[in-house]
């Protein structure tokens, strides 16, 4: 488990009971009202009411706590717990989730005394859902305001086979790469890019070449794209868009390319 | 400047300042201007200096001058960079935006001018400028941010550009991409 994440914990201010944290965590504690009329919400928040009736038959501050909630942090959880242990039946549970527009992301404690383990199960959750994230976008290529331009479409044509799969054959020459030295920049083998250069699995990867070729739009020719790839520039620290791209970073020179083509100060 | 919260709490008691009147951008004429122009409101919410990814904004500069200054540092060393240039202007009336160049404003931030000339491009954490972008879009009513540009101080000029975050263009405040007719090309909200 990495770091657990920045937690706040809302209570009564004449709260008996409070849920029994960690020292080493990174908890904020705040008032109730606090919460719903700041902008506290953080990666985990908990919030200790009386019992839960009370906090179901207080609509303006459920109410008020879902569109904070909402609000708050994009993979955010809340974590509802009470001062009274009773076991919440499940009429009472619906009646708890019904404000929240994303109930998944609401865990509810029936004891205080465990709250800490559920936090570190939301953390764990968390952890999980960031670094799929991380992978999702380091995978698939970001849309971009030039995809639907037909004379962006139009000027890729080049790297394209019949069945309008990216080839990796057309994409190596553009780029002014031997297929083997392509082949490792994909993780793939040259014997396979060899044999189907096309492959639908390289789709995905190839789809970052295609971008940074439309470079080539606003270029007087495929000289002076394969030149701009092998010279340091400022924006890059100084290092070759070619650098990045064998640094795996190939999503930050297709939105350098974007940002040339749409004139997009930075 | 450390978290999240604590541009939230500089925030609610930061100056800020009214923008009316023309921004520019400017793109190589090419067959991409000339026939059809990219959409200069389409927001992949990519990372730039003042906004992580995921964050819908877009980015202009003040003046013409600026512009250029940013169009040229990136066609730089390309022959490409000497070709016809076309310049587009978006007309604003923003109520709400934050002025980096303002000192009192970075005092209030307790940031330094070179938190915000951070390298951002390809940066594994987001950068403090970004933060304070997220911070913006996501918890406070200020609709745009002013900041110095990068492109003009390594030119040895002045100029400024702005960073306009779409979900907190409400009305009063618009944007509009201006065409070559009446129409525009674009507009927020």
């Amino acid at each position: 488990m990495k770091m657990m994440p920045e937690i706040v914990l809302a209570t009564r201010r004449s709260s008996a009971t409070r849920p029994r944290l960690p020292k080493n965590w990174n908890v904020r504690s705040v008032t109730l009202n606090r919460l719903v009329t700041g902008h506290e919400f953080t990666p985990i928040t908990i919030v200790d009411t009386l019992n839960p009736e009370a906090l179901s038959d207080d609509s303006v501050f459920t109410r008020a706590l879902a569109k904070r909630f909402e609000e708050g942090p994009g993979s955010n959880f809340l974590v509802l717990t009470f001062e009274k242990k009773e076991r919440i039946g499940s009429s009472a549970k619906v009646k708890l989730l019904m404000p929240f527009a994303h109930p998944e992301r609401v865990e509810i404690s029936e004891d205080i005394r465990t709250v800490p383990q559920l936090v570190e199960s939301v953390a764990a959750k968390i952890q999980v859902l960031k670094e799929r994230q991380a992978n999702e976008t380091s995978t698939t290529h970001r849309s971009s305001p030039l995809d639907h331009l037909k004379e962006v479409v139009f000027a890729s044509s080049d790297l394209r086979v019949e069945n309008g799969n990216l080839s990796a054959v057309a994409i190596a020459r553009v780029f002014g790469l031997s297929l083997n030295a392509l082949s490792q920049l994909l993780g793939r083998t040259r014997q396979a890019l060899n044999k189907t250069p096309d492959a639908d699995s390289l789709q995905k990867d190839l789809g970052f070449f295609e971008r940074i070729a439309r470079l080539r739009i606003a270029l007087s020719n495929e000289a002076e794209f394969r030149q701009w790839l092998r010279m340091p520039h400022t924006e890059l620290n100084g290092e070759t868009p070619l650098f990045w791209i064998k640094g795996k970073r190939r999503q930050a020179i297709a939105d350098f390319v974007d940002d040339m083509l749409t004139g997009a100060p930075v | 400047m450390g978290d999240r919260h604590a541009i939230v709490r500089a925030l609610k008691s930061i100056p800020v300042i009214e923008l009316r009147g023309m921004l520019v951008r400017m793109v190589p004429l090419g067959d991409l201007a000339k026939n059809s122009p990219p959409d200069f409101l389409f927001t992949s919410g990519k990372p730039n200096r003042y906004n992580p990814d995921g964050i819908e904004c877009v980015y202009f500069s003040e003046n013409e001058s600026t512009a250029h200054l940013e169009y040229a540092q990136q066609w730089t060393t390309l022959r490409a960079g000497r070709q016809p240039v076309v310049t587009y202007f978006a007309e604003v009336r923003l109520h709400r935006v934050l002025d980096l160049a303002c000192r009192k404003t970075l005092q209030n931030l307790k940031l330094t001018p070179y938190d915000l000339y951070k390298p951002w491009r390809g940066a594994e954490q987001p950068t403090v400028s970004q933060m304070l972008g997220q911070t913006i879009a996501e918890h406070s009513n200020i609709s745009a941010i002013r900041y110095r540009s990068v492109a003009a101080e390594l030119a040895g000029k002045s100029g400024f550009n702005i960073v306009i975050y779409r979900n907190n263009v409400k009305r009063p405040n618009s944007l509009r991409i201006l065409g070559p007719d009446r129409n525009s090309l674009g507009t927020w909200p």
